[in-house]
């Protein structure tokens, strides 16, 4: 049964099952990741094809819909919890993201907020709204738990090469208005877990980035983004 | 200021890259934002209307359908994921699954007096031949009608008449008149293909 189920990612991918087999097809997508892959894929073949027969839709249409928009409540986002790990991210498509959200930065007040450090690791890990968010980078790993309800973020890394005689690594909330202090830290051999006290302009950031800094940080980042994941 | 810029330097991405500018935008149409909506459907309708009439047909209905697609897009955008594929991507799979699930409540409803307009094979090279100027969205058809032109004729057929004829693959296993395992191994041999010659990575 399933074995058959497998196969049906390619039809799928083009609307061509009946109403019974895609939702029996759904189903075995929950716990079947090559079939997520395969749907993936075959999804973005399909996009192709899409794109090859476009058509430019009628001027009033564009009308039309913003005028819809304007009166249409949208759904609320999908909030991840710390047991749902998303997919890595191909390292591509994370600097498109980065260059996208770099690009929006305009002329942001920066404010330097003070870092918080040692204590409440737990309380953060274990907050009902935290969210955890692995990012993307070339040594060691770094991960960011952040809670937007306790306004406090812990930094959660291992392998992490030294950031060098008087020098500290910076984490940035990467908000609309640009990226915004979230605290400094310098590894013990590799390792890191610190909390800080987050900014309140700084909840609810689009990205989460971490570069090298002068010891005591910068207002703004100097160096290069070493670690960065989009939220 | 100068902080901001050098920050701004760190861009590894061409600036003008479409693909992360309508992502961009689709994430600030998450948040509320209007205009950028705006921007993201100017980049996405195209393909939107395009694939819609080309399974609906009827030019009313596209921009009726098209019309129901964007509201759920912009409904959808908070809920929009980057892991599960590009915007245009998104934006297609929910146009493709609205226009077919209309045209098959609409058909089983009423006599499929255009049964024979969408089940006439669709030739792979009818697909350069039916879209407006190639500006239009930016794509590379010649790519896609290249690629096409690579798979078996059978495999050929079996693609379009599920996804631009917009039949599920036991009708096109009745249209063509073969097995419907038949018909399914057609189809998955012929997305591989095409995944394999577009390069399409996810
Ligand atoms: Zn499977």
């Amino acid at each position: 049964m399933s074995d058959d189920l497998h196969h049906l990612a390619a039809a799928y991918a083009l609307d061509a099952l009946d109403p019974d087999e895609r939702a029996a097809f759904e189903a075995h997508l929950e716990h079947c990741e090559s079939c997520r892959a395969d749907v993936a894929d075959f999804g973005a073949v399909a996009g192709e094809l899409a794109g090859a027969t476009a058509v430019a839709p009628p001027a009033a249409l564009r009308d039309r819909v913003l005028a819809d928009v304007a009166e249409t409540r949208q759904e609320r986002p999908v909030v991840r919890r710390l047991d749902e790990p998303r997919r890595r991210q191909r390292s591509t498509m994370l600097l498109a993201v980065a260059a996208a959200v770099v690009g929006l930065i305009a002329g942001a007040a920066i404010v330097l907020t003070m870092s918080d450090r040692g204590s409440g690791a737990d309380e953060v890990l274990s907050a009902a709204d935290a969210i955890t968010m692995p990012l993307e980078g070339t040594d060691g790993s770094v991960r960011v738990v952040w809670s937007d309800e306790l306004g406090r973020a812990v930094v959660v890394g291992s392998g992490l090469p030294d950031p060098g005689e008087g020098r500290e690594y910076e984490l940035w909330a990467i908000v609309e208005s640009g990226p915004v202090p979230a605290g400094l830290f310098t590894p013990d051999d590799g390792s890191v877990e610190e909390v800080f006290d987050l900014d309140p302009s700084a909840t609810s950031p689009a990205a989460w980035g971490v570069t090298n800094e002068p010891e005591g940080g910068s207002p703004a980042p100097t160096g290069d983004i070493l670690y960065f994941a989009e939220v | 200021m100068d902080d901001v810029a050098r920050f701004r330097l760190l861009r590894a991405a061409e600036p003008d890259d479409p693909k992360a500018a309508a992502a961009n935008d689709l994430r600030l149409a998450g948040r509320g934002d209007e205009q950028a909506f705006a921007r993201f459907y100017d980049v996405v309708a195209p393909t939107v209307f395009g694939t819609v009439l080309r399974v609906v047909r009827s030019r009313a209905l596209a921009e009726e359908v098209t019309q129901e697609v964007f509201l759920e897009l912009w409904r959808q955008a908070p809920r929009y994921d980057a892991d599960r594929g590009a915007p245009t991507t998104w934006a297609a799979t929910i146009a493709h699954r609205r226009a077919v699930d209309r045209v098959r409540s609409e058909e089983s409803s009423r006599v499929r007096d255009d049964r024979h307009a969408r089940t006439a094979p669709v030739e792979h090279d009818t697909v350069a031949e039916t879209v407006t100027d190639e500006a239009v969205a930016g794509y590379d058809r010649a790519r896609v009608a290249r690629a096409l032109d690579r798979l078996t004729d059978a495999q050929r057929e079996a693609v379009t008449l599920a996804y631009y004829g917009g039949h599920t693959y036991r009708e096109v296993a009745v249209l063509l008149d073969t097995p419907e395992g038949t018909v399914k191994t057609r189809i998955r041999d012929g997305l591989i293909k095409l995944r394999d010659f577009l390069e399409v990575t996810t």
